[in-house]
């Protein structure tokens, strides 16, 4: 079933010279901002900064006082305030699963509002549901029979039900506890890869802001303080606040900040394709080479070495399933990941393509 | 005490069959407007107060002198008797109703508007249903009031289990009077018990935070 978004993907979102006063009060001051098609932007900033005020203002559950929001250059205030929230996924801290739904009901509540059959739901629901890692049978559920974490998955679950191209999270990993919050965080970003939509991230947690985000929006008092990538906030700091939050005269003090694309080397020249063992073995030597990765048709097949590919009778012996990670994957638990299986290599890993490999050795060459 | 004698010759299993028609009429009209009612007023909340003070003065006037003032409109009988119940019954239903629609949590009522809900969509698939415990709160309440009243319905020719009573009075026969009334009693206990049974199931299904 087809649904009718009012966008199908998401080009820019523009936030212009927008202001919202709560009495005396200036939540949101002036603030002027841009978020690309496909970015996780982060706002973050100190409790009444105004960073939640300002993501609301994006599907109007907040209607700014001065100044506008554009989605692909068209002011929002002309769209239907439903089919504009219905066009904005939507995750908020408390998860605000209804307590008298089952996890079905929840996450199928659009779609069932959309008019999709009950056929079409079912088959929508137990897809999210394996998306976010939640068993099947779980949607005969109510939320209170789920743990926090199960309930926070299943609020992702429900804002991505109608596939909106925008998704506004605001501190959705907050309520948890720091090692499942990780391990939210850790998936998180799996199923950011899978899905590669716009995403708008309220969060305090500075660690949080550098694992998931790709830009970062810094707030204070209600103004926009400075936007940017992450080493730019760290190289050149607006100002004291920002160096500060950023604790930039610490970069690596927080090993859990760098992703295995920081640190991974190139694979392209260790990468073949061959179906013989002497043809692989030829190979290496031609390239002086320790070690290759295999590929079919593009997609990994496995790893092999010298070594091991001496001792064996042909090419599937000596194949090896080396460890893999994507590009997003914090390095820390990598690297951590290696050392526990005593591997010396991992291999990075993108829509099924090798795009580069991670060795222990030179990765802590670089972090010296 | 002759239960048999006094059940036949009162003919108590018409006299319950009546009873329980006009209770039966008398909750259900009292749920439809007690329910709408209280939609109505959450609507608008600047009637409320009005609404629910003029409920309680009619609250507050004996049931007797209820049933004697509807004479002139309603004449004798079961209408005036339905009457007087369903104006019992409605302030703790509608009153239920309008508290329950009113303090659903505020994070459940702002996640449904954030996704994407109409206002209509947001009272019909989330508040209403998250007040119903409540409401049948205030129906359990209304069972009570209604079986009082029905009962004391016998008083102006409305049948049903108090007419036996009536009857009881004038005769001076007490076996009368205890045997019915300790029918009446134990027929507002079984429904009272059921009531209780579905408000405990709506609990239990929409009550759980």
């Amino acid at each position: 079933m087809v649904i009718e978004m009012l966008f199908r993907r998401i080009e820019t979102v523009e936030l212009r010279d927008v202001t919202k006063r709560y009495g005396d009060f200036t939540a949101v001051d002036h603030v002027n901002l841009e978020i690309i098609g496909g970015e996780l932007l982060i706002l973050i900033g100190p409790s009444g900064s105004g960073k939640t005020t300002l993501l609301r203002t994006i599907n109007r559950l907040v209607e700014p006082d001065e100044g506008e929001v554009f989605i692909n250059g068209r002011n929002i205030k002309e769209f239907d305030v439903v089919k504009l929230r219905r066009s904005i996924g939507y995750v908020i801290q408390q998860i605000g699963l209804f307590p008298h739904m089952t996890v079905k009901d929840n996450i199928g509540l659009l779609l069932k509002l959309e008019g999709w059959s009950e056929e079409e739901i079912d088959k929508r629901v137990k897809e999210l549901l394996h998306l976010v890692a939640l068993p099947e049978d779980f949607v005969t559920r109510y939320p209170h029979q789920l743990s926090g974490g199960q309930q926070q998955r299943v609020g992702l679950a429900r804002a991505l039900a109608l596939n909106p191209p925008l998704l506004l999270m605001d501190e959705p990993f907050g309520a948890l506890d720091p090692i499942l919050r990780k391990q939210l965080q850790e998936e998180f970003l799996r199923i950011k890869e899978v899905l590669g939509r716009t995403i708008v991230f309220v969060t305090h947690d500075i660690e949080e802001a550098f694992k998931l985000g790709d830009r970062i929006a810094i707030m204070r008092d209600g103004r926009l303080v400075q936007v940017g990538y992450p080493d730019e906030l760290v190289l050149n700091p607006a100002d004291e606040f920002v160096a500060k939050l950023v604790n930039a005269d610490k970069k690596f003090k927080h090993l859990d900040t760098l992703k295995v694309k920081d640190l991974m080397v190139d694979v392209e020249k260790y990468i073949v394709e061959v179906q013989r063992k002497d043809e692989l073995l030829q190979w290496m030597r031609d390239k002086n080479i320790e070690f290759a990765v295999i590929v079919e048709k593009g997609a990994l097949k496995g790893v092999t070495d010298l070594k091991s590919l001496l001792k064996s009778q042909d090419l599937e012996e000596a194949l090896m399933e080396p460890l893999v990670f994507s590009p997003g994957d914090s390095l820390a638990s990598a690297l951590a990941e290696m050392k526990r299986r005593n591997a010396f290599l991992g291999v990075v890993v993108e829509r099924e393509k090798p795009v580069g490999i991670l060795l222990a050795n030179e990765v802590l060459l670089k972090l010296l | 005490m002759d239960i048999r004698w006094v059940w036949e010759s009162q003919n108590l299993a018409q006299r319950t069959l009546e009873h329980l028609r006009m209770f039966g009429i008398a909750l259900a009209l009292s749920v439809v407007i007690g329910v709408l009612l209280g939609l109505y007023l959450y609507r608008r909340p600047k009637l409320a107060p009005i609404a629910f003070n003029v409920l309680n003065i009619l609250e507050t006037v004996p049931t007797l002198a209820l049933l004697v003032l509807l004479l002139p409109l309603l004449g004798l009988g079961e209408k005036p008797t339905i009457a007087a119940s369903v104006i019992y019954s409605i302030l703790p239903i509608a009153r239920n109703t309008y508290t329950g629609l009113t303090s659903v949590e505020r994070s459940y009522i702002e996640v449904a508007k954030a996704i994407g809900l109409s206002e209509r969509e947001v009272l019909l698939k989330v508040r209403f249903p998250l007040a119903l415990p409540l409401i049948a709160a205030g129906v359990r309440i209304a069972v009570v009031f209604t079986m009082g009243v029905v009962t004391l319905g016998g008083l102006i020719a409305a049948g049903g289990l108090g007419a036996p009573i009536q009857t009881g009075i004038h005769l001076y026969d007490r076996d009368i009077i205890i045997v019915t009334g300790l029918w009446v009693g134990a027929l507002a206990l079984i429904l009272d018990g059921v009531a209780a049974l579905i408000e405990r199931y709506l609990r239990d299904r929409y009550g759980r935070r």
